[in-house]
């Protein structure tokens, strides 16, 4: 009985020591989890830069790591109205004067971002002016009736190991790229967040704005994690902002 | 170190192309007017969105002299490339090579820097447009 119990012992023991050694060699992290049991974004992700949510990405993420890329929505599928918004020339460069990018615009910028998920929320930040978001993953609903804001109104809920998170409550004063496409007050998003590896996130983008928008558009992108000891910077756009629509202000040792 | 530069520079040639940064570059400055002023540093803008850096000097394109405002990437985007805020001192000599400001103030985007012993930096946001290119 004793001896049958040692061999079992060393048996279970090799098969441990077989296991580590097979996730040593492959290099394989686990993808953390949350203390409910769904994926841990937590982590400094680098995104790609998305100047054009039309346009396809490949390559370099804004934070310079490699292995970013993003499916770009191909032609916008504009209405009679967003066409004309589109053409306007005389669109105001909100960003340029440091008010808030928005919420698609703010996924697309030449910063990386940051996630910190708990299991009620995940809360979103963006290097692009010191920016935060936070997404409840309770079970709450939108309300029915939302001030319009920058940045919208969010709620998550789990499908799997994939968070989905609905926003709107857009007040149509941002746009969804540095390309300057528009979106209206109508503006909905539904995202659906996942991480297949320990390094690596895919992002899911659907735009919803029927007023501007004939067609709902998607955008896929990868996000890859930013290597150990890499933080967020501080951005305080309003420091130093000079040339906003090409009129530049003269410094003090130019003046 | 020089190579290490040089890796620097060739890999944000590589990422550049000439599209959008904190705002539209195009906004700002006019593509088709490179500048290259030789001259003196008389002040290094450590800020956001955009480094600044002040070059008392003529633009060998234009023989224009001024104090020359050269808009470069953000602090952020340059230390993740392993540029800090020492990277040029008060009176330092460089050539400084950039696009002019659309208004015609002796404004340029900055491209790249230039150091006596011919070590070049690339200052601006990866995507912006380059000067030579």
């Amino acid at each position: 009985m004793k001896k049958s119990f040692v061999i079992l012992f060393v048996g279970m023991a090799v098969i441990a020591a077989i296991t580590i050694t097979i996730a040593a060699q492959s290099g394989a992290k686990p993808v953390p989890r949350l203390a409910n049991g769904k994926p841990d974004f937590t982590g400094v992700w680098d995104h790609p830069r998305v100047g054009d949510v039309a346009a396809d990405v490949a390559g370099t993420c804004a934070g310079e790591t490699p292995g970013c890329s993003n499916k770009g929505a191909g032609p916008l599928p504009f209405t009679p109205i967003g066409k004309t918004e589109n053409e306007r020339k005389d669109k105001f460069d909100y960003g340029a004067r440091c008010l808030p990018w928005g919420y698609v615009r703010s996924y697309g910028t030449p910063y990386p971002h940051a996630y910190v998920h708990h299991p009620d929320r995940l809360a979103i930040m963006w290097e692009q002016d010191t920016r935060y978001h936070m997404v409840p993953t309770d079970g709450r609903k939108l309300p029915a009736d939302l001030e319009p804001s920058w940045m919208g109104k969010s709620v998550g809920h789990w499908e799997g190991d994939t968070l989905v998170i609905e926003t709107r409550g857009f007040n149509g004063r941002t746009w969804l790229d540095t390309a300057q496409h528009p979106h209206s007050d109508q503006l909905r998003l539904t995202e659906r967040i996942s991480r297949p590896e320990y390094g690596k996130i895919n992002y899911e983008i659907t735009i919803e704005d029927p007023k501007f928008y004939a067609k709902p558009m998607k955008n896929s992108r990868v996000f890859v994690l930013m290597a150990q000891g890499q933080e967020l910077f501080e951005y305080s756009c309003n420091e130093n902002n000079r040339c906003e629509d090409g009129k530049c202000t003269p410094s003090d040792v130019q003046k | 170190m020089i190579r290490k530069w040089l890796a620097l520079v060739v890999l944000s040639l590589m990422v550049a192309t000439a599209a959008y940064a904190h705002h539209s570059f195009a906004a700002e400055f006019d593509g088709t007017k490179p500048v290259k002023v030789v001259g003196k540093v008389v002040k290094v803008e450590w800020a956001n969105p955009h480094i600044w850096l002040y070059i008392d000097g003529k633009d060998e394109v234009s023989g224009r002299t001024a104090v020359w405002g050269f808009s470069g990437g953000a602090p952020a985007t340059l230390t993740r490339r392993g540029i800090n805020r020492d990277f040029l001192k008060t009176g330092d000599v460089v050539t400084m090579q950039g696009f002019l400001a659309k208004d015609g103030s002796p404004n340029a985007s900055g491209g790249s820097v230039t150091f006596p012993n011919g070590r070049s930096v690339f200052t601006n946001s990866p995507e912006d447009k380059v000067p030579g290119k």
